[in-house]
């Protein structure tokens, strides 16, 4: 790996921490019409990268996310994983880097994200009987400005300083 | 991925492989990727200047809640020795000829409820044996006192399958006599209502009356508990076998908190001394907020520098001044998981003060569900809460952490809410006395200290 893509990665991590910190901040209000602007960032450059890249991709993800998260960095891991493999799916047939299918990836993988969440959790813990629906729906307004995020801001966050190196597929 | 290539099958069986240690995790796998996401505990500093951001706003909510330390660390006291008074005998006959050592309620077994343990003052006489009671109610007795942890034992509970406890009864110029302990049929989860079972009744003639112990026979300790009520006598339709059982007088799965241990006259302490100043400054510690934040949507929790080294365990209360704000989940080599109040499934025993009441009751355990607003909190909650006929008409009352479980002291304010009557379970709605998520310093509760311990 050359020194550049090195740099990229470490620029990647450091954005991403800085994604997840701001959206920490933000979510502090006690509102829950935050995006996860560290998910829409991954997604964003996770659309352009090399299948080969993806999974570092995730592991960084997943080690900004686990900074400040609560979650076991298994369960934040996995959830990471999944996104990448079945993002890597739907790049096969439509371009996640378009305006109508990153609105649309982002909506549904920030939902699935935040449901996995709430799975694990239920499933490591079965006294917290959190799996409900009203829990699993509360995961909706996050998906929701994920998704308006992810529309108006996608390809400025694929563009972010330091990032060309990992950002091999065309626009 | 092209047809799921090969590398394409080893990603799905990596990732199911995952997702299996995810749900079912093995002890191992999770100190192992712990260890490597370790680095993450030192990229959290990297938003430090986010939390210098909300300086200003920390100061007010710190600022506050120093302020109202004094008065609240003072209605606490007045409240626990409130709660304690409650439990101690209230019959005069009841009161001569012995002594009425407080105690509350600091865990329970794991595997059986009707195991308690207790914390009392040390040095009061608390002997194997000895009768636990609540007001004038039976409640069981001490099995045994911990050799490590003076101050503490463990408790049996008369719904406990194999306790007995001699009884009379005496009804319409009769009296009889039987023998009491467990519980008639399997209690159910949140079952309002129970019944403790009758054995070997000397008159099945006599099927109503207020029962008392009588160990007239038994050893000196046992004695103790003579004219204590257990319950009243009825008859229990069994599915189609009507028995024998005694209504209890106390709600033994959620409203057990503060008790009194008898004792012998001359070894009881002078007056309900509280077995525990929540407020004492060794038992807590200052654990620092690396980020005002949690980027969890669903959750309210924070990161808090504190390490291992610290000796906290995963449970400990935290608090700002007097105010309950959470619980730790994780304590780890790096740093640490804070649960905040709004954190959906935070669990904690609470103490409810009923504007016009004097004494506080015990509502079992509260449960979050979550933020409600902005500004409150909803608690699913099991526990009864008996008021007089209102019309309707919501009552204001003071949630207050109770004696229930060793890492979180009784009396640290929770916060207000308006209750109208409703059967249990139901949501209370309540309003933090602390907004803990704009905090960078929260105090984390380490234990009774050493020197509680030598002069409590």
């Amino acid at each position: 790996m050359s020194a550049a893509r090195v740099l990229a990665w470490i620029l990647f991590l450091v954005w991403a921490v800085w994604a997840f910190a701001i959206e920490g901040h933000l979510a502090n209000g006690g509102s829950r019409w935050v995006p996860d602007i560290g998910l829409v960032l991954a997604l964003s450059v996770m659309a352009r990268a090399n299948v080969g890249d993806t999974p570092i991709l995730a592991l960084f993800a997943a080690l900004a996310r686990a900074s400040f998260g609560p979650e076991p960095p298994i369960v934040v891991l996995a959830g990471f994983m999944g996104i990448v493999f079945f993002a890597l799916a739907a790049r096969t047939t439509v371009e996640l880097a378009g305006p109508l299918w990153r609105t649309i990836a982002a909506l549904v993988f920030v939902f699935a994200f935040n449901v996995w969440l709430t799975f694990a959790r239920s499933m490591r813990d079965p006294s917290a009987e959190l799996a409900h629906t009203s829990t699993i729906f509360a995961a909706l307004p996050v998906a929701i400005t994920s998704a308006i995020l992810a529309f108006a801001c996608g390809p400025l966050f694929a563009h972010l300083p330091g990032l060309t190196p990992i950002r091999r597929r065309k626009w | 991925m092209g047809g799921l290539s090969r590398s394409g099958t080893l990603f799905l069986i990596g990732l199911l492989v995952l997702i299996a240690l995810s749900v079912h995790p093995v002890a191992s796998v999770e100190t192992a990727i712990d260890g490597a996401f370790a680095p993450s505990r030192v990229l959290a500093e990297l938003a430090r200047p986010l939390a210098w951001l909300a300086r200003d706003e920390v100061s007010a909510n710190e600022i506050e809640a120093t302020s109202a330390f004094a008065s609240e660390s003072e209605r606490s006291h007045a409240l626990l020795f409130a709660s304690q008074s409650a439990a101690l005998p209230v019959d005069p006959k009841l009161q001569s000829g012995r002594a009425a050592v407080a105690c509350h309620v600091i865990g329970r077994h794991p595997k059986n409820q009707d195991r308690l343990r207790l914390r009392y003052a040390l040095d009061a006489g608390v002997v194997a044996g000895s009768p636990i009671t609540s007001g004038d109610a039976y409640v069981g007795r001490v099995v045994e006192l911990d050799p490590f942890r003076p101050g503490e034992c463990t408790a049996e509970l008369v719904t406990a399958k194999d306790f007995r406890v001699s009884a009379i009864v005496e009804s319409g110029g009769k009296k009889g006599s039987f023998v009491v302990g467990g519980l008639l049929g399997k209690a159910q989860k949140h079952e309002r209502e129970l019944h403790l079972a009758v054995q070997f009744p000397s008159d099945r003639s006599i099927q109503s009356g207020v029962a008392r112990v009588s160990e007239d026979a038994n050893a000196r300790e046992a004695r103790l508990a003579d004219g204590f009520v257990l319950g009243k006598l009825v008859v229990v339709d069994m599915h189609g076998t009507r028995l024998l059982g005694l209504r209890a007088p106390l709600d033994y799965p959620l409203g057990l908190a503060h008790l009194a241990i008898l004792v012998a006259p001359e070894r009881g302490t002078a007056g309900p001394v509280l077995p525990i100043d929540p407020f004492e400054a060794a038992s807590w510690m200052d654990a620092r907020v690396i980020l005002a934040g949690d980027p969890s949507a669903l959750r309210d929790t924070r990161r808090l520098a504190l390490t291992t080294a610290s000796k906290i365990a995963p449970g400990a209360a935290l608090a700002v001044g007097a105010r309950f704000v959470g619980r730790m989940e994780r304590v780890g080599f790096f740093d640490s998981d804070a649960r905040l109040l709004a954190d959906p499934g935070l669990a904690f025993s609470a103490l409810a003060k009923i504007e016009g009441q004097a004494a506080p009751i015990a509502l079992g355990r509260l449960i979050s569900l979550g933020p409600v607003g902005n500004d409150e909190v909803a608690f699913e909650c099991h526990g009864e809460i008996p008021l007089a006929p209102i019309g309707g008409k919501a009552v204001k009352i003071e949630l207050w952490t109770a004696a229930a479980e060793s890492d979180l002291p009784p009396g640290l304010l929770v916060g207000e809410a308006l209750f109208a009557s409703s059967e249990p379970p139901f949501t209370l709605r309540v309003k933090p006395a602390c907004d803990a998520r704009a905090l960078h310093v929260l105090r984390v509760w380490r234990g009774r200290s050493l020197s509680s311990e030598e002069n409590p």
